[in-house]
């Protein structure tokens, strides 16, 4: 993401964390809300009784 | 003509000095390197051993994978940067096969993020290259490098190869080893091939799969396409895949409906995975050395740290749900592989923070990932191949995803693509820009 006034960075996806400037702050602040827009779309899964992959199982 | 490795590596690197400030591919040329190792292959040849598969092809290394003796340096200000004693897996097999690393290429910093703001589009220097191997996709975009090396975590190869109008390929994960290559997300990284075609990509694969895990069952050729997906890029873009894939299935490919999990959910997994991932991995160097980073970058890290042991499991068990869904689909329906358009839209202006999605302006990165997070998350593997122009003459992407370690598939797939006219158009237009930077620079 440099120091160029490029927003997110990788992570960005579909939950939008807006178009912070090169400024810290702001680029700590947008991707704090990403973040929580990301957790907060995972909350809607039906996740109980669901182990982690903590890796991609690979199938045939 | 070049003919000999020696010729085409000075060739190389001429161009790459002559492109430096309109494409500004490289963040370092090793010609001494480069002219030594092509003079050594050469001699080989001439004392009767057999050429390797890659004998003579210029390679782009990305700044992020390492090269003995050569810095490595991330694309940082600081942070990370080492002079490496050994090369990385990946390039150690690469060179051993014949191929010339002629440098390192620009990343964007620490692979985070798909600008590359260092790099300009060849076919429209006034547009970026794509991330984060941007540097990569440029150099064989601009016909200075044949092959080239990237990473891709949530799409940085697949998304400057269909900006530039090239092939990219993110294998399956594990496939390739990741020795040598500088973390960024453990579960979702891997290294990613660029070439001009899907032929020579494949080639390159060959060389680098080390686990290729034994053949995907072949089959009838079935392609599962996301109408959704399709619909939701850009018009240019949707035309451009509907036509390609209307193409595939006049020449025998069998094309079945399937809806994918929505891109939104893949990204939240990636988003959380990605940035809980890279804050554990630059832990260290964030704390000793914050301003070894950029901003943006450092920010992401922070944010990333702040993240609960809980968020992280949530993020894997979705990746389960994810996995689960897709392998679903794949067997259910009997896939090869699956289509989407690699991104929504085509490059955007160099220096915009934004590219209109939807009628609306967006973060780029946000639009670029939309539909690359999916393979990422699934550790499946998937092809971008050129299929079309926009009305401003930029490239277009169609996204193969295939089964686990069905990548010789989706190089079948891919070379169908591009013997369509849409495909074509990419190549002529890919060509007549680097021919038309080479006349004006060298």
């Amino acid at each position: 993401v440099t120091d160029s006034p490029q927003p997110s960075g990788e992570p960005g996806a579909d939950p939008d964390p807006g178009a912070p400037g090169p400024d810290y702050e702001a680029a700590l602040a947008a991707y704090r809300t990403m973040l929580e827009r990301a957790l907060e779309r995972l909350s809607a899964e039906p996740l109980e009784g669901v182990e982690p992959a903590l890796e991609p199982e690979l199938w045939r | 003509v070049a003919v000999t490795a020696s010729e085409r590596a000075r060739e190389a690197l001429r161009l790459a000095e002559a492109l430096a400030e309109p494409v500004g591919a490289f963040a370092e040329l090793t010609p001494q390197l480069a002219v030594d190792a092509a003079e050594r292959a050469d001699d080989a040849v001439a004392d009767g051993s057999a050429p390797g598969p890659l004998h003579g092809l210029p390679l782009a290394v990305k700044d992020v994978i390492d090269v003995a003796g050569v810095p490595t340096r991330l694309g940082t200000p600081g942070a990370g940067h080492r002079v490496p004693g050994a090369s990385a897996r990946a390039v150690e097999l690469a060179t051993a096969a014949g191929a010339i690393a002629i440098g390192k290429a620009h990343t964007h910093e620490l692979a985070l993020g798909m600008v590359t703001p260092q790099t300009r589009n060849p076919i429209d220097t006034g547009r970026i290259a794509g991330g984060s191997s941007g540097g990569s996709a440029a150099a064989v975009a601009a016909g200075i490098a044949a092959i080239a090396l990237g990473t891709d975590t949530n799409g940085s190869t697949r998304c400057p190869a269909s900006l530039c109008g090239i092939v990219g390929l993110r294998p399956t994960r594990g496939a390739i080893s990741r020795r040598g290559v500088a973390p960024l997300a453990w579960t979702q990284d891997t290294v990613g091939l660029l070439a001009a075609d899907a032929q020579t990509c494949a080639r390159l694969y060959t060389v680098l799969a080390e686990d290729a895990g034994g053949r995907s069952r072949a089959g009838p050729r079935r392609v599962g396409v996301d109408r959704g997906a399709i619909a939701a890029a850009e018009p240019a873009v949707s035309r451009a895949c509907a036509e390609a894939l209307d193409g595939l299935a006049g020449t025998g490919v069998e094309l079945v409906d399937v809806a994918l999990p929505e891109p939104a959910l893949a990204g939240s997994v990636a988003a959380v995975v990605l940035c809980a991932e890279a804050a554990a991995a630059w832990r260290r160097e964030l704390a000793s050395q914050p301003e070894g980073f950029g901003p943006q970058v450092r920010a992401a890290l922070r944010a990333g740290a702040e993240l609960r042991a809980g968020d992280y499991l949530d993020a894997k068990r979705a990746r389960a749900l994810v996995c689960a869904r897709v392998r679903g689909d794949f067997d259910r329906l009997r896939l090869t592989a699956v289509a989407t358009p690699t991104l929504p839209a085509t490059a955007a202006r160099a220096g915009a923070a934004t590219i209109e999605s939807g009628r609306r302006e967006r973060p780029i990165d946000a639009v670029y990932s939309r539909f690359t997070a999916l393979a990422s998350v699934t550790g499946q593997p998937a092809v971008s191949v050129p299929c079309g122009l926009d009305g401003a003459g930029l490239a277009i992407g169609l996204q193969l995803i295939g089964r686990p370690h069905g990548e010789s598939a989706l190089f079948d797939l891919a070379a169908e693509v591009e013997r369509l006219p849409g495909s074509r158009a990419v190549a002529g237009a890919r060509a007549a820009a680097a021919d038309r930077l080479a006349a004006r620079w060298t």
